[in-house]
């Protein structure tokens, strides 16, 4: 008999018989099961890989600080939503660079002892109204130094040109600090009054001005007034210049269309130095204060000075005190045709005494440092136009005549100047709301007139410093 | 028991997710100090002095959110800032935000004209929110101001 195949199916596998086939069958079934619990494990191994992944990215620094045992901050989540600026760069340690050249305040020579004399008259040749290179020169941060008047004193130089002395020998400052040779005789000059006025006095006042204006604002410490700051503004182009309010960005002249003030602080012409040709300068400036005039037709418009520079350390040539003294006849040649127009000399306080800024008052020689500022707030403080028109300034009678013509307008019911002055017996209805503090300066003038002049209060470093 | 130990895993997995987004509400900040520590630690161009004027006059913020504030300006030379803010509640830091974005855009247009080498550190301003807290930082070292403000729990 011939082998007979044996059947092998439709599959044609042999078919192993008996127990031979159930043993195969179950290492087949194991060798499966096997199989599937390899696959399993993978799974459950690749999962616990990503579990362990989940916690490296979301928690890594908490199990670093886990296993290295130091403390490290707390995570939270950013919640800020919309734009955001960031820019994620890596962290860098840069070391606190202390430059040879230290202009912190604490070290600045006592400003009414010395006057820096000295001044180079040439200059760089790049941007004066920011000054990009200025990193070289090295500053103080946050500006917290204080008034150290024994540290100033110390400071003085030997230069008989940096001393508070004059070219004879006597002394540049008159009794109140303020230096002589920048007095100015005229009617139109603010006076100084023996009475000092407090923060509230700016509280229906608006400022109008430059950086030089905006570094004041930040850096006095006053704490009253509206704003309309922008860097870059020029008295000739103002119409061109856009300031930040609640409402958005809008003009200066836009911004005086709303509330009525009873002071209007102009401080303009640094960035007007390089402005030419010079006879316009005057008509041009007389233009935006007759428009001021009818926008707030009650406000009187202090004009600022322009404050002399630091020329060694400005770097656009145009930038020089030739320039400023031209910026300044013409603001004042501007408050004399105007009544309702005064003039604050703030280089009184802020000269060296030789048509110069004051020196290291500026780390760019433009824009003051805080204690500069401080002065610069004192002087408004002690200046200003009291509301009666005769007997109101207690300091000086050549301003007599200028308010005597004030006077004279109120009566004929036209100065606006007069009207704010004197605005407890005159209400033009729209500046109900700009008078709520000319009582009080009406009473701050009467008792000015009253009282015999009293001594300069806390007279540091032959600077007054009123807070 | 292999689908047992999946579901832990992924149990595991989700509770740790929902752990890390829990404590925002929970900072606390410095207001003083950190203003103080940006405006002296990053800014080597100049000095910023700490302005008495309320931030909420300088960058008008929604007085329904602001609470109180610091801010740190220059003397007018540079385009540095920075302002650490304190809202009502976490949600008002959105506001918060936005008006520090409109204030920089605004500080922008102007800076192009006037002093074009501040507008890098404009447009580089370090502008975030944690808790109630906003922070506006316009300095010459980013680097620094967001290594202070992760320290801050920013």
């Amino acid at each position: 008999m011939a082998n007979r195949k044996r059947y092998t199916g439709t599959t044609g596998r042999n078919r192993p018989a008996g127990k031979n086939a159930s043993s195969a069958r179950s290492s087949r079934t194991s060798s499966r099961r096997k199989r599937s619990a390899a696959s399993d494990d993978m799974m459950v191994l690749k999962l616990l890989l990503l579990v362990v992944a989940v916690l490296v990215i979301f928690e890594g620094r908490l199990i670093f600080t886990m296993f290295t045992q130091q403390k490290g901050p707390v995570i939270t989540a950013v919640s800020g939503g919309g734009d955001d600026k960031v820019q994620t760069a890596s962290v860098e340690k840069t070391d606190d660079t202390a430059s040879a050249d230290n202009n912190s305040e604490e070290n600045v020579p006592a400003q009414a002892e010395e006057a820096d004399a000295s001044q180079d008259a040439d200059a760089d040749n790049t941007d004066a109204s920011g000054s990009s290179e200025r990193a070289s020169s090295g500053s103080a941060l946050a500006g917290f130094s204080s008034l150290d008047a024994d540290a100033a004193a110390q400071a003085q130089s030997s230069d008989p040109q940096t001393t508070s002395a004059s070219s004879d020998g006597s002394s540049i400052y008159d009794e109140n600090g303020y230096v002589i040779s920048e007095h100015l005789d005229n009617d139109c000059v603010v006076p100084m009054q023996s009475v000092s006025v407090d923060d509230s006095y700016f509280s229906d006042a608006v400022f109008i001005g430059d950086s030089r204006m905006e570094g004041f604002r930040f850096t006095s410490g006053i704490t009253q007034g509206e704003w309309l700051t922008s860097v870059g503004m020029t008295l000739t182009s103002i119409s061109d210049s856009k300031v930040a309010t609640p409402d958005g960005n809008i003009t200066v002249y836009q911004g005086l269309s709303g509330r009525q003030y009873s002071k209007i602080y102009l401080m303009l012409g640094a960035n007007d130095l390089g402005f030419w040709p010079w006879e316009e300068f005057l008509p041009t400036t007389l233009s935006v204060l007759k428009q001021f005039h009818e926008l707030q037709p009650n406000a009187l418009i202090y004009i600022c000075s322009c404050i002399y520079v630091e020329e060694s350390k400005v770097v656009t040539d145009y930038v020089n005190n030739a320039n400023v003294i031209e910026v300044n006849k013409g603001l004042l040649q501007a408050c004399e045709e105007l009544p309702y127009c005064w003039y604050v000399n703030l280089n009184e306080v802020l000269s060296n005494g030789w048509q110069s800024l004051i020196q290291d008052a500026s780390e760019d020689g433009v824009h003051l440092y805080e204690h500069y500022s401080k002065i610069m707030l004192s002087y408004l403080k002690n200046h200003y136009v009291s509301d009666t028109a005769a007997g109101s300034t207690a300091s000086s009678s050549s301003t007599t005549e200028k308010t005597t013509e004030a006077g004279e307008d109120a009566a004929a019911s036209d100065s606006a100047a007069s009207d704010t002055a004197g605005a407890s017996g005159t209400d033009t209805g729209s500046a109900a709301d700009a008078n709520t503090d000319t009582a009080a300066d009406a009473e701050a003038g009467a008792d000015a007139a009253a009282d015999a002049p009293e001594p300069p209060p806390d007279n540091v470093n032959g600077i007054i410093i009123v807070n | 028991m292999k689908k047992t130990t999946l579901f832990v895993c992924l149990i595991t997995a989700a509770a740790l997710l929902a752990g890390c987004a829990g404590k925002k509400k929970d900072i606390t900040v410095d207001v003083e100090g950190l203003a103080s520590s940006l405006a002296q630690e990053t800014v080597t161009s100049g000095s910023l002095t700490k302005a008495a004027a309320d931030p909420q006059t300088v960058y008008f913020f929604d007085e329904n959110s602001y609470d109180s504030g610091v801010t740190y300006r220059s003397d007018g030379s540079i385009a540095c800032e920075v302002a650490v803010i304190t809202c009502k509640d976490a949600s008002g830091t959105s506001d918060a935000e936005k008006k520090f974005k409109e204030h920089v855009d605004s500080q922008i247009e102007l800076y192009e004209s006037y002093n074009p080498a501040e507008v890098e550190k404009l447009k580089n301003a370090v502008i975030k929110s944690a808790g109630k807290y906003s922070v506006l930082c316009v300095c010459d070292d980013t680097g620094k101001a967001e290594s202070l403000l992760k320290e801050a729990g920013f």
